[in-house]
């Protein structure tokens, strides 16, 4: 039986070539359409307000790392359900975690071009001035790999792959609007307001 | 030394009332070919889904070389080499890398799992595809793929789901003699379901038929065969274009086009005999004895 790490490598370099699959639902769901969201949102959103440009940067950002992190881990996990491939490495000498862990690290690596185009198309689009921050090392690999267990847990406990599509976008849609990381707090309708801040009760991180 | 000891397994699937598998005693010895037949839907995957761990009896225990399974979940994966009927296992995966994936998972160190890639691709002539993605092959291909998958790093009990389905003659007589050659070289035990009852009969060391969830018959295929040796096989062909003229009541069932076999009391074989020799509809008959082919038939005829 191999060690721990290399069960992971392995199944992490197995993840990884999920990449010839999903490369264009990468580029389409993880650039494209934060990019779109971007363009529009500063067109017609922010009024000319140039302090809601934060919120629409920010905002796109997060749905890029939802629609890569969610949406991907969880339709991974209910395609493997599917196909067998969990029921093939369930009779492997592995560790369930080993595969769990693997998938979420792959699929983190594989968010990050997403990030990084819209981060850069972004600031093209919208004009604005970065300051990178080191906190981003931490930052954003937390919230990927948070948000992908999150998918790997919807991937695996929805009875159908349909079932776990719905879930998974109701869930990032909720996510992304109730944040607020799109629209800033003040400018929620009342009942947003309310799940908003229930929300951030319940998340305190959201704060 | 037994390989499986399976006793008074019952499966009952949730909402389902008739249990897929009804109170299975079975042992499997170290080093047997065990040939699993039945009708689809009598409950054969279920058992050994059972016996790799994938499914949980509802009732009963399986010990593996003695152990229990239900306890040691690890040392299944480490002994057992498992070929699933169907499904898309790693098939988004070159050839190359699925062979090495499941040999260095399977506790091979880089190198050796690098040469046995090498080895499975050379014996099941896998070499000329080893760079394309599985899912853009035949499914022919992919049985292969997936048996060598089993094989790698030499499990010491192969469990095979159909090992032989969508596969040319060629390579389903590459795939017996692959099979007989890790029993004959390694004391490999191997256990496959099968719908072919030719492939059962020439390598099973034992089969056993399965009807509605429970074992029915156990044995040597010769030893099953020998419960019918007070028949004879009468294989009786009809002329081409001529409706096939049947004595009144014979429970003839058609082999092929124009071939029609019948179960027949030895003691009775002079009157088919000479009733078939003047017949004009008979272009040839022949008597022999049954095959594992008729025993199966006649198994399952009674049930109906």
């Amino acid at each position: 039986m191999q060690p721990m790490y290399l069960q992971v490598l392995d199944l992490f370099l197995f993840q990884l070539t999920n990449f010839r699959w999903s490369w264009r639902r990468t580029i389409i769901l993880g650039s494209i359409v934060p990019v779109l969201g971007i363009v529009v949102f500063s067109r017609f959103i922010t009024e000319g307000d140039a302090s809601l440009l934060a919120y629409v940067f920010v905002g796109n950002l997060v749905l890029s790392i939802l629609f890569e992190t969610i949406g991907k881990v969880s339709s991974r996990f209910a395609y493997m359900r599917v196909s067998g491939i969990l029921s093939y490495l369930a009779t492997l000498p592995i560790y369930r975690t080993a595969v769990i862990l693997a998938t979420v690290l792959a699929f983190f690596i594989l968010s990050l071009p997403a990030f990084v185009a819209t981060v850069i198309l972004g600031r093209f689009i919208l004009k604005i001035h970065l300051v990178l921050s080191p906190w981003i090392i931490v930052v954003v690999p937390l919230i990927s790999v948070s948000l992908s267990g999150l998918g790997a847990f919807i991937g695996l406990t929805g009875r159908t792959p349909e079932e776990v599509g719905s879930m998974s976008t109701l869930i990032t849609f909720f996510l992304y609007v109730l944040g607020p990381v799109l629209i800033p707090f003040d400018r929620l309708s009342p009942a947003m307001r309310v799940l908003s801040t229930a929300l951030r009760k319940c998340v305190p991180s959201f704060d | 030394m037994y390989a499986y000891e399976i006793e008074n397994l019952t499966k009952r699937y949730k909402g389902q009332s008739i249990p897929a598998n009804r109170e299975i005693t079975l042992q499997i010895a170290k080093g047997e070919i065990f040939v699993l037949l039945g009708p689809n839907g009598a409950g054969k995957t279920t058992l050994i889904k059972q016996m790799v761990n994938l499914l949980v009896p509802t009732m009963g225990t399986i010990k593996l070389f003695g152990k229990p399974l239900d306890y040691t979940p690890m040392y299944v994966a480490q002994k057992v080499g498992y070929m699933p009927q169907s499904g898309q296992a790693l098939n988004d995966l070159t050839v190359n890398e699925a062979l090495y994936f499941a040999a260095h998972l399977r506790g091979l160190s880089r190198s050796d799992a690098l040469r046995e890639r090498q080895r499975l691709g050379h014996v099941f002539g896998l070499e000329r595809v080893g760079s394309s993605v599985i899912s853009r092959l035949s499914g022919g291909q992919k049985r292969l793929i997936l048996l060598a998958m089993a094989m790698a790093a030499s499990p010491e009990v192969l469990i095979l789901d159909e090992p032989t389905n969508d596969l040319d003659p060629q390579h389903r007589h590459l795939v017996w003699r692959l099979i007989e050659e890790v029993n004959r070289s390694l004391h490999t035990t191997v256990i496959f379901v099968s719908h072919n009852l030719v492939e059962a009969e020439r390598i099973a060391h034992r089969v056993a038929i399965m009807r509605d969830g429970e074992l029915v018959m156990i044995g040597r295929p010769s030893a099953l065969k020998r419960r019918m040796q007070q028949q004879l096989r009468l294989e009786v062909a009809f002329s081409p274009g001529l409706p096939p003229k049947l004595p009144i009541n014979s429970p003839f069932r058609e082999s092929a086009k124009g071939r029609w076999v019948l179960l027949i009391d030895k003691s009775e074989a002079s009157k088919y005999v000479n009733s078939l020799t003047t017949d004009p509809y008979v272009e040839s008959f022949t008597l022999g004895t049954p095959t594992l082919e008729d025993l199966y038939l006649d198994v399952m005829a009674e049930h109906i």
